[in-house]
C-alpha cells in the first residue's frame, strides 16, 4: 500500500513534463486553428515557387553592383552604400548602447533592494527608497513593454527622420531591459559577503559596493555585450520605418526583386553580427576564467630586500587580462566615432523647430480625436471603447496566437537540436567515460554537431521580423511566416542556451547512466533532460515573454495583428489612434511579462 | 581587569525556536576561547551577536562595560571595526585580487567614496602593510591574485590577513577550519593562536573538532540546545561525552 502511494507521488512528479508537453500541444493547435492557418498554406504557390528559386538562386551569386540598370555614373560605388547602411547600423546600434548602459545603470541602482538599509534605522528613509523603486520599476516596466520600431515611429512622428529619432528609439527600451536585469542580476547574489563586511562596521552602501557588486560584474557586462548584440539587430530593423540603415537596402531591394544585392546585404549583416557575437563571446569566456598561469619572465634579483621592490614584481608578473583592455578601449574609441561621424545626430532641425514639433505632437496629435474637439477627456471613453472592440481586442488575441505559437514550436525543435549543440555530448566519451563508438560514427557525430552549432548561429543571427518580412515575401500573406520567423530566430536561442545548461548540469548521474552503457540521446533524454527541463521552463517563458513583445510589430509587415492596426492609423495620419493602439501593445506586453515573471518565480522555488 | 565582553542572561528566539537560553559568559581582553557543541546549539548566533549582527531577545551583552543596545549606528560601526569577523563562508569576494579583500578589512572605519579610492589606487604604505601581513601569514607571494584562484586554505589565510590588517582588539571566527585537510586546519589554528598572543587579541572560535579543541585552547565553553553545558578551563571526558549525546530525534534532523 505504502509502496503504491510512493509510486503515485512520484509518478504526479514525472507528470508535470508530460503534461507540460500535452497543454503545449493543444495550445499550438488552438493558436493555429484561430489563427486561420492550414498546413496547406505551407505550400506555395507557382508564383510563390518563382520567387524561391530565384531568391535561392541569387544567393550564390550576391551583387557585387547595382543591379539597376538606370543607375547614374555619378553614383557612388556599390560597395560603398553597403559599407555605409552597414556602418549606420552599427554606428546607431553603439550610441545607442553608451545611452542604454548610462540609463540601465542609473535606474537599475534604484531598481535594485539590496543597497538599502534596514529599515529599522530610518523609517522615512525607508520610505523613501520604496517610493523611489516603485517610480523606478514604474519607469522600466513601460520604456520596456514599447518596442523599439514602435518607439521609432513615435520619434519619427513627433520629431521627423533623423538619427536622433533611431538612437532614442533603441536606447530607452534597451536602457529599460538593462536596468532591469541588472537590478535582477545584482540582488540575486549571494549576500554573505556583504554580511560579513557590516561585520566589519561597514555602511549599507559600502558593504553593497565591495560585498555584492564585485561578483556581479561578470554578469553584468556579459549581459551588456549580449544585448549590443541584440542592439545592432534592431538597429537594421529600423530600416523599415525610413531609418537608413542595413534594412532600409534590403527592404527596397527585395520590393524591387533585386535578389542578388538583398543576398549581399544579407551577408554582410551576417558576417557583422556573427563578428560581433564572436567578439563578445571570447570577453564572456576571458571575463570568467580567472588567471592562474603566472609567466615567468624574470626571476626576482635574490639581492632585492626592500619590501616595495617585490611588491612592485608581484604587480607586475601578475597576469593582466589584456585583451579584455585592448576590447574595451576599442570599444571605447567606436563609440567616441559613433557619436561624431556622418550626419549630425543633435542637429538635423533646429532645437527650436524640434520642440514646436514635439509640442505639437504631445499637445495635438496624440490627445483623441473627440477630446480635441470638446476638450472633455470624459469623451475618450467611449472612443477607446470603440477602438478596443472593433479591431484592438481581436488584434491583440491574434498577436499573442502568433507570439505562443511561434515560441512553442521554436522550443521543440530546441529540444531535438540541443543534444547537438551540447559540447560534452559529442565527444568520444561523456566527461571521461568511453561511449565505445566507432571512429565513423564518432567523425559523423562531430561533422552534425558542428552542422547545428552552425545552424543556431545563422539562425539566432537574423532578426525576426527580417525573417519574416523575407518569408513573407515567399509564402504569401497569412501568419505563417510571422510566426516562422518568430520561430526560426528563437529557436537559434534556445539551442544554444540550451547546450550550454547540459554542459553546465550536473553530470554525476549521466555520467552512471553512461558506463550503465547508454548512447549520448540515452544520456540526454533519460538523464540529462529531466534534470535541466526546469531550467529549460524558464527559458521558453522568458522567450515567450519577448517573443510577445516581438509579435506587436510583426503585423507592420501587412497580416492582421497589432502591429497592422499601428501602421494602418500611421498612414491614415492619425497619430492618436497610433498610440492608443501602441499603449494596447504595451499593455499586451506587461501582461505577458507578469504571466511569465509568475511561471517563473514558480519554477525557480520548485 | 575590566572585561571584554560581558553576556548577562542571554535569551534568543528566532520565532518558535529558542536559539540561546540564559547565557552568562564574561571574556577578557587576550583570552583564546573554543566554543564547542553540536550542529544547531547556538555557536553561531553566538558569535553572532558578540559584535551586534543579531541583538538578544532579553539579556543584556556589554562590550568595555557599555550595553550594545545603548549604542547610535555610529558607535555601532566604531565598535564593530574593532572586532574581525571571519564567517563560516569567510566572506571574501572571490573576484576581487587578493589586497583589495585584505583592504575592505578596514571598511569600517572609511567613507564609501574613500574606500573607493583606496580600493581602485591601493597607496603605496598600505601595500606594503598588506604584505608584511600577508608574509606572516605565509602568502605574501599571492597579493595580486585573483582570490578565486586560491586553494581553500589559502584563502582562510586571507579572511586571517584581513583581520590583522583591521587592527581589531578581537577575532571572532566561525568555524574556519570546517572544509580543509586536518594538517591544514591545525596549522590555520596554530597561527590565529600565534597571532592572537602576540598582539594580545582575543580570540573566540567555534570549532568542532574537540581534540584540537582541547589542544589548543585554555577555556573551552560546550553549548548545547542553546543552553551553557560548561564553560572551565578543564573539561573532563564525561562532559564532552553528554555534550554530544544527542537523542534521536535530534539525530534524524
Amino acid at each position: 500500500m505504502r509502496d503504491l502511494r510512493a509510486i503515485k507521488t512520484y509518478q504526479q512528479k514525472g507528470s508535470k513534463k508530460r503534461s507540460f508537453i500535452v497543454a503545449t500541444s493543444i495550445i499550438i493547435i488552438i493558436c493555429l486553428n484561430q489563427l486561420g492557418l492550414e498546413w496547406k498554406d505551407f505550400i506555395p504557390n507557382e508564383n510563390g515557387y518563382k520567387v524561391i528559386k530565384r531568391f535561392a538562386l541569387a544567393a550564390l551569386s550576391p551583387a557585387t553592383d547595382y543591379q539597376s540598370t538606370g543607375i547614374p555614373d555619378s553614383a557612388p560605388p556599390y560597395y560603398h552604400k553597403i559599407i555605409g547602411s552597414l556602418w549606420r547600423t552599427l554606428q546607431y546600434a553603439t550610441c545607442a548602447m553608451s545611452i542604454a548602459i548610462l540609463i540601465g545603470i542609473t535606474l537599475g541602482f534604484f531598481c535594485s533592494k539590496s543597497w538599502w538599509p534596514p529599515a529599522r534605522h530610518s523609517r522615512s528613509l525607508h520610505i523613501l527608497h520604496r517610493l523611489i523603486h516603485r517610480i523606478a520599476r514604474t519607469i522600466i516596466t513601460f520604456g520596456r513593454s514599447i518596442h523599439e520600431l514602435l518607439w521609432a515611429l513615435l520619434f519619427i512622428t513627433a520629431l521627423g527622420t533623423s538619427p536622433f529619432a533611431a538612437i532614442m528609439a533603441l536606447a530607452i527600451p534597451y536602457g529599460c531591459t538593462l536596468a532591469k536585469v541588472f537590478s535582477e542580476i545584482i540582488d540575486e547574489q549571494d549576500t554573505s559577503n556583504s554580511q560579513c563586511l557590516k561585520a566589519h562596521g561597514a555602511l549599507s552602501l559600502s558593504s553593497w559596493l565591495f560585498g555584492m557588486l564585485p561578483s556581479a560584474i561578470p554578469d553584468l557586462i556579459s549581459y551588456a555585450l549580449y544585448r549590443y548584440e541584440c542592439a545592432i539587430r534592431s538597429a537594421a530593423i529600423l530600416g523599415f520605418v525610413g531609418i537608413t540603415t542595413i534594412g532600409y537596402h534590403i527592404k527596397t531591394s527585395f520590393d524591387d526583386r533585386f535578389y542578388n544585392e538583398l543576398w549581399t546585404l544579407l551577408y554582410s549583416l551576417l558576417i557583422l553580427l556573427i563578428i560581433v557575437e564572436k567578439i563578445s563571446s571570447y570577453c564572456r569566456h576571458k571575463i570568467n576564467t580567472p588567471l592562474t598561469i603566472h609567466k615567468k619572465t624574470q626571476k626576482l634579483d635574490p639581492t632585492t630586500t626592500k619590501r616595495i621592490d617585490k611588491i612592485k614584481y608581484l604587480n607586475k608578473q601578475s597576469n593582466k587580462k589584456i585583451s579584455l583592455y585592448i576590447i574595451a578601449t576599442c570599444l571605447g574609441i567606436l563609440t567616441i566615432i559613433a557619436w561624431n561621424t556622418g550626419e549630425p545626430i543633435f542637429s538635423k532641425l533646429s532645437s527650436e523647430q524640434r520642440a514646436i514639433n514635439l509640442e505639437r505632437f504631445l499637445t495635438k496629435e496624440i490627445t483623441p480625436q473627440p477630446v480635441r474637439e470638446s476638450g472633455n477627456w470624459l469623451d475618450s471613453i467611449p472612443w477607446a471603447k470603440k477602438l478596443l472592440l472593433d479591431q484592438g481586442l481581436y488584434a491583440a488575441i491574434q498577436t499573442l496566437y502568433i507570439a505562443t505559437s511561434a515560441i512553442i514550436i521554436a522550443f521543440f525543435l530546441g529540444l531535438i537540436s540541443i543534444p547537438l549543440a551540447a559540447k560534452s555530448l559529442n565527444k568520444e566519451h561523456y566527461r571521461g567515460v568511453a561511449l565505445g563508438l566507432t571512429k565513423t560514427k564518432t567523425y559523423i557525430r562531430k561533422a552534425s554537431s558542428l552542422l547545428t552549432k552552425a545552424i543556431l548561429m545563422l539562425t539566432r543571427s537574423m532578426p525576426e521580423y527580417l525573417l519574416a518580412f523575407i518569408l513573407l515575401g515567399i509564402l504569401g500573406p497569412t501568419a505563417w511566416p510571422l510566426i516562422l520567423g518568430l520561430a526560426i530566430h528563437n529557436y537559434g536561442i534556445i539551442g544554444r542556451l540550451g547546450g550550454e545548461i547540459l554542459d553546465n548540469a550536473d553530470h554525476n548521474n549521466a555520467k552512471i547512466t553512461a558506463a550503465h552503457g547508454a548512447n549520448t540521446n540515452q544520456i540526454y533524454l533519460f538523464t540529462l533532460l529531466p534534470t535541466v527541463f526546469n531550467r529549460l521552463l524558464l527559458y521558453f517563458f522568458y522567450r515567450w515573454e519577448t517573443c510577445i513583445r516581438e509579435a506587436t510589430v510583426m503585423g507592420m509587415l501587412g497580416i492582421s495583428s497589432l502591429g497592422f492596426l499601428i501602421k494602418d492609423s500611421r498612414a491614415r495620419d492619425n497619430a492618436d489612434e497610433m498610440f492608443f493602439y501602441i499603449l494596447l501593445g504595451a499593455c499586451l506586453v506587461m501582461i505577458g511579462d507578469i504571466l511569465s515573471d509568475i511561471v517563473r518565480t514558480r519554477l525557480r522555488t520548485a | 581587569m575590566a572585561n571584554l565582553f560581558q553576556l548577562i542572561n542571554i535569551h534568543k528566539t528566532f520565532g518558535s525556536t529558542t536559539a540561546l537560553d540564559k547565557i552568562n559568559i564574561d571574556v577578557e581582553q587576550g583570552e583564546i576561547i573554543a566554543l564547542i557543541g553540536p550542529s544547531g546549539s547556538g555557536k553561531t548566533t553566538l558569535l553572532k551577536m558578540l559584535n551586534a549582527q543579531h541583538s538578544p531577545t532579553s539579556g543584556e551583552i556589554k562590550t568595555s562595560n557599555t550595553p550594545i543596545s545603548s549604542l547610535n549606528q555610529k558607535q555601532l560601526r566604531k565598535t564593530r571595526s574593532k572586532i574581525a569577523f571571519i564567517p563560516q563562508d569567510l566572506g571574501i569576494v572571490k573576484n576581487l585580487k587578493v589586497f583589495q579583500n585584505i583592504l575592505l578589512g578596514k571598511i569600517g572605519t572609511h567613507s564609501t567614496i574613500a574606500m573607493l579610492w583606496k580600493f581602485l589606487f591601493p597607496p603605496k604604505p598600505e601595500l606594503i602593510k598588506i604584505h608584511k601581513i600577508l608574509e606572516r601569514t605565509g602568502i605574501a607571494e599571492k597579493l595580486y591574485s585573483t582570490t578565486s584562484t586560491l586553494s581553500g586554505g589559502q584563502q582562510q589565510r586571507v579572511a586571517v590577513a584581513r583581520s590583522l590588517y583591521q587592527e581589531a582588539h578581537t577575532i571572532l571566527a566561525d568555524e574556519p577550519i570546517s572544509s580543509v585537510d586536518p594538517a591544514r586546519a591545525r596549522s590555520l589554528i596554530q597561527l590565529l593562536i600565534d597571532i592572537s598572543k602576540e598582539s594580545n587579541l582575543t580570540l573566540i572560535m567555534s570549532i568542532h573538532n574537540i581534540e584540537l579543541a582541547k589542544e589548543f585552547f585554555p577555556r573551552l565553553i560546550g553549548l548545547k540546545n542553546g543552553k551553557l553545558q560548561f564553560d572551565s578551563t578543564s573539561v573532563t571526558q564525561e562532559q564532552i561525552k553528554q555534550l554530544y549525546q544527542l537523542s534521536d530525534k535530534q539525530l534524524a534532523q
